[in-house]
């Protein structure tokens, strides 16, 4: 497991300049708009989908298929990919947390910056955990290819059912916009970190399900 | 003598394509070639024999391991070394990232082993894999196999796409590496100068079934290639035809004993006569494979 994920960061180190840039880029962009929230969700989207590069990476040159001749076993190899999208994902979540803490603090009025609310933020990286946790299995069923569009999918999805059911259902007393009525903020991101458990569980199960049949 | 690889009845079904009952067994201490042409079923019984698809019949043991696809068991893995037709690793990787990933898979990963093959192989630590050549890769590959405590070495068409100078440094390589007679090397290629060149067993394969599982040396000696007319060649009992071959000049009849052969009543008129037409020549592989698939498909 740990030789896998260590190839990983290898290759994720190969981009490592790519990333600087882009997370440069980032800060930058924030500070001329004043506005976080964007670089905030940039950043953990970043996170979320190295997994796919990974397995991009891995997949051009069988390298699952190579994996197997070795001492490592179909569910470590795909348990090692699901690490490495809690890894990185978190690696995003906390570098888009640290930046608005670090704008927020250097920034001479704070009020006038735009940035997510804790719930809202925990929301978004919810949509991205759900959105992988559907797209994973299909890496090992379909390919990466296919699974980058289900991956896109799902995330317009997952996330256009929140805003619509947030601001249509208002309307009819069921929005998930009033969840705040019933669930204190700790409580909701607490729910979200239930969801993102419970979907990357059933995500690694139905995954490993599926590469127990495949031809390699 | 043991085996480090028993297959027993192998059978894998696809659309169009059939493994029938494969067996063979590999005994340690050999090489043993797989020859056949593309699509004859090479690959599959490699890929079965590692446990990478599930199989519909049969058995496979590698290692006293009976191997199952899926299996939650890998650690006989440790003991053998694979070589696919293509460099596996990641094309971003350095040759010196491949050193600490390896070891921390096998527990048996010899850093000074892989260290000595580099040097051998002179391959730069500081390249990524994406700036090898072919041969280099190749050769990264093999240096990967065999830095661990394989016992057994399976290569899949390993030798394929290299120029003849690194096939042969790589085939130097497989030698050494069963000269002690306690490990086994089991290749395939559709290079039949390969595998004639370094095998002790030859098995060939053709449309799924294994038609021929042979030592080498007992191979060559045996088999023959009799340059004749049309008339002598149906002369020679069917018993002893592996295959013909016809053109408006002459015949060529691959025979499967050339002792018998010299023997037989025919060859020996024609010879008292002094009329003797019958041209006997050595059969390569190559020739062996040509006309068994030609046979075959006739």
């Amino acid at each position: 497991m740990k030789g896998l994920i260590l190839k990983d960061f290898y290759l994720l180190k190969s981009y490592g300049k790519q990333y600087v840039l882009i997370f440069g880029a980032m800060i930058i962009y924030a500070l001329f708009m004043r506005s976080s929230s964007f670089a905030m969700i940039y950043f953990v989207l970043m996170g979320s989908t190295v997994v796919l590069s990974s397995m991009s990476m891995d997949e051009a040159v069988s390298f699952h298929k190579f994996a197997l001749t070795m001492p490592v076993n179909l569910s470590t190899i795909i348990k090692s990919k699901y690490i490495l999208f809690l890894i990185t994902i978190g690696i995003g979540t906390a570098v888009s947390i640290l930046m608005e803490l670090v704008l927020t603090f250097v920034s001479s009025d704070a009020r006038i910056w735009i940035s997510f609310g804790r719930e809202e933020f925990a929301a978004t990286v919810t949509v991205f955990v759900l959105a992988n946790a559907i797209s994973i299995p299909f890496m090992f069923k379909l390919g990466v290819e296919k699974a980058r569009y289900i991956n896109i999918c799902s995330m317009l999805a997952v996330g256009g059912f929140l805003v619509i059911s947030a601001t249509m259902g208002d309307k009819i007393g069921l929005s998930i916009g009033r969840l705040d009525e019933i669930l204190s903020s700790n409580e909701f991101v607490g729910l979200c970190i239930a969801i993102g458990v419970i979907s990357l569980t059933v995500s690694y199960l139905v995954a490993v399900k599926i590469a127990e049949n495949k031809e390699w | 003598m043991e085996n480090a690889i028993i297959v027993k009845n192998l059978t894998k079904k696809y659309d169009g394509f059939q493994l029938d009952n494969v067996s063979f067994q590999i005994p340690i201490g050999s090489i043993v070639g797989l020859i056949g042409e593309n699509g004859a079923g090479k690959s599959t019984v490699i890929r079965s024999i590692l446990g990478l698809m599930p199989i519909d019949g049969g058995e496979v043991k590698v290692l006293g391991h009976n191997v199952k696809a899926g299996e939650k068991e890998s650690s006989w893995r440790e003991q053998i070394g694979v070589v696919f037709d293509e460099c596996n690793f990641p094309h971003g990787l350095k040759v010196k990232n491949i050193q600490s990933i390896m070891e921390k898979i096998y527990h048996t990963w010899d850093s000074d082993k892989f260290e000595v093959f580099l040097k051998r192989f002179e391959l730069p630590l500081n390249k990524k894999v994406k700036d090898l050549s072919k041969g280099m890769k190749m050769k990264l590959s093999i240096a990967a196999a065999l830095s661990h405590d394989s016992r057994v070495l399976i290569l899949d068409e390993a030798t394929s796409g290299l120029d003849p100078v690194v096939r042969n440094e790589i085939l130097d390589i497989f030698r050494e590496f069963i000269e002690d007679g306690a490990h086994s090397v089991f290749i395939s290629s559709h290079i039949t100068s390969d595998i004639e060149k370094i095998s002790d067993y030859i098995m060939l394969i053709h449309k799924g079934k294994l038609l021929l599982t042979e030592n080498k040396d007992e191979l060559l000696y045996n088999y023959a290639i009799v340059r004749c007319t049309k008339a002598q060649a149906e002369m020679i009992p069917e018993d002893m035809i592996v295959g013909i071959e016809k053109n408006a000049f002459e015949t060529s009849v691959l025979i499967k004993d050339k002792e018998r052969f010299k023997e037989s009543s025919f060859y020996k008129e024609e010879e008292q006569k002094g009329e003797n037409n019958f041209i006997l020549d050595r059969a390569s592989i190559e020739d062996l494979l040509l006309y068994i698939v030609k046979s075959k498909l006739s």
